[in-house]
């Protein structure tokens, strides 16, 4: 019996051998490596220095990004969130409960997530440009030009570039949960007269809040360590995130110590907001098995 | 008395209905039309000449379709060609490391458990939860010293590793794959490695496949990686080169249709393995569902 299980043991391992050696070369070794990093002073030439906390007194005290950044980052993954969330929620509601061409519109609103990158960011310069396709719109019907991309709109066109993006995957991932709403329950409710923001709020809202749960995580994760978009749209100072900051740091200014410190402050307030979401948030999610 | 009123509410109901269906379809085209206008604009902006572009009176069609935008994508950029080759090389090596390896770990988590292996497993999830930027710096600054910066073996390696999101996926595919099966196999002889290669991944193809696809779909247009790593034009992958196209100018403007033109051919690849890519994820869920009943 014993030498079973340490057979079952000695297969696991070999089997999710391919894990382990690439968590312990691409994930464990760079943290740690950036941990270190995060504390020395190395521009790429030579070897690091080692120069104790100065990097991260640095951060709060002397950097002027600091706080800007932070902010934009917040603002950004709040608004798409936000809007990602309740748009694709709507949507998926509204298609789940039309008897016909339900794929049609599932496909039809994911279309834009199927998008290269790249392709989606020239499509978007092309539409947000001087002299581009929005703007001879604007012309054409003979109103004012508009510079998206100013200080004040860029944050806003990015925002709405993002959620554009978005919906489909989000459509995607609701569909499956509100179709699996029990009909019975609907039926319940309906007899005892319900109004549908009643149903909603008290049947499909507890139904499928695993779903929400899951996709809120993962928005606020992934929103927090945006930087694509605002890399290539540009918007300066206006729409820069932390991470196009440590980008920037790391890949332009070779400020790879200083960036590496950036980076450890952002993964705390990752790991921060999303610890607190799980203590609050998990709580009202609700287990139809009881797990 | 009573009849009346029931088909009364009845009547009712349907015309209700009628008017919520007919709501609900309005606001769906709508929204749907304002979803897919921007990717039509780019199809047919991709057609206009460069002095209908820069006209500054929109039409949705082209006036006079220019269908050489597409043509001189090929002609003036004579690396076009390499870089749809480097992709493709990138693409399959990368998406064929990174699915087989997600089969080894998914089916060493799901079906050798043993509380080593569930502890990893948190592990696994967790390292879903790293930002990128914190293992960027370090990964750079060793495959610097490497001197392995400007190839693709940063790129490509590091899939050894398998994807945590589709260990996850497959771990739960293979979980559902009943114990008997595997049992019986046991017991006529075949060893691990065969119960995997008969039983397991024979069940999970709809999984696998839309792994290869997704990952596909991602390297195909995979920016912010590359970018990192690659420096010389000719090593360049689609969407670097398409950025290296933006920079540059005709008149003092970016040549903006040839620009859409190539962000539309490169675009095709994509959406036709999302088309493959649902088409056989369908078909896999009604292929499980017969293989459990």
């Amino acid at each position: 019996m014993r030498r079973k299980k340490d057979k079952t043991v000695l297969q696991c391992l070999a089997y999710i051998s391919p894990w382990i050696i690439g968590f312990l070369c691409f994930g464990l070794f760079p943290m740690g490596y950036s941990l270190y990093m995060s504390f020395c002073s190395y521009q790429m030439v030579g070897e690091p220095k080692f120069v104790g906390f100065q990097n991260y007194i640095d951060l709060f005290t002397t950097e002027r990004y600091f706080l800007k950044t932070i902010e934009n980052t917040f603002v950004f993954m709040g608004f798409t969130t936000v809007f990602g969330m309740g748009l694709g929620l709507g949507f998926a509601l509204l298609i789940n409960s039309i008897p016909k061409f339900k794929r049609f519109f599932q496909t039809l609103y994911y279309l834009p997530a199927i998008l290269p990158f790249i392709a989606g960011t020239m499509l978007w310069e092309s539409m947000y440009a001087q002299y581009g396709i929005l703007n001879s719109v604007l012309n054409t019907v003979g109103m004012e030009r508009v510079k998206f991309m100013s200080q004040d709109n860029a944050m806003r066109s990015l925002i709405l570039m993002a959620v554009w993006g978005n919906i489909g995957g989000k459509i995607t991932m609701f569909l499956p949960a509100v179709a699996g709403v029990p009909s019975e329950l609907m039926e319940s409710m309906d007899l005892d007269g319900a109004s549908s923001w009643k149903k909603f709020v008290h049947v499909t809202l507890p139904m499928i809040s695993p779903t929400i749960f899951y996709l809120l995580i993962m928005d606020i994760i992934g929103g927090l360590q945006a930087y694509g978009p605002m890399m290539m749209l540009g918007g300066g100072t206006a729409t820069r995130t932390a991470t196009l900051q440590i980008y920037n740091y790391a890949m332009t200014d070779r400020m790879m110590g200083y960036a590496s410190a950036y980076s450890w402050i952002v993964f705390v307030i990752v790991m921060i907001v999303t610890f607190i979401f799980f203590k609050f948030g998990g709580r009202k999610v609700y287990y139809a098995d009881g797990d | 008395m009573a009849t009346t009123k029931t088909k009364n509410a009845f009547g009712d109901r349907r015309v209700r209905t009628r008017i919520k269906n007919i709501v609900f379809y309005t606001i769906l085209c709508i929204v749907g039309i304002m979803m897919i206008l921007p990717t039509f604009v780019m199809v047919t902006s991709s057609l206009k000449t460069y002095d209908e572009y820069y006209s500054m009176v929109f039409t949705f069609l082209p006036k006079e379709w220019a269908f050489d935008n597409y043509v001189r994508v090929f002609q003036e950029n004579a690396d076009f060609m390499t870089w749809i080759g480097n992709t493709l090389m990138h693409m399959v090596t990368s998406t064929a490391i990174c699915t087989i390896s997600s089969i080894f770990v998914a089916y060493g988590f799901a079906k050798f458990r043993c509380k080593l292996a569930d502890a990893l497993f948190m592990v696994l999830l967790c390292t879903m939860m790293i930002p990128w930027a914190v293992t960027m710096i370090p990964s750079y600054i060793v495959w610097a010293r490497l001197g392995m910066t400007d190839s693709y073996w940063p790129l490509i390696l590091p899939s050894i590793g398998g994807s945590a999101f589709y260990i996850f996926m497959f771990k739960q595919n293979m979980r559902g794959i009943p114990n008997e099966m595997i049992e019986a196999a046991e017991i006529d002889g075949a060893n691990s490695f065969r119960r995997l290669w008969w039983i397991i991944v024979p069940n999970c193809i709809p999984a696998i496949v839309t792994m290869i696809l997704f990952t596909s779909m991602g390297i195909w247009g995979d920016y912010l990686g590359p970018l990192i790593y690659l420096r010389q034009p000719y090593k360049f992958n689609i969407s670097l080169g398409l950025n290296m196209l933006r920079a540059q100018t005709t008149q003092g403007k970016q040549d903006t249709p040839m620009l859409l033109a190539a962000s539309v051919l490169m675009a095709i690849p994509s959406v036709v393995m999302y088309f493959v890519g649902t088409k056989i994820f369908a078909k896999g869920i009604s292929l499980q569902g017969g293989l459990k009943g």
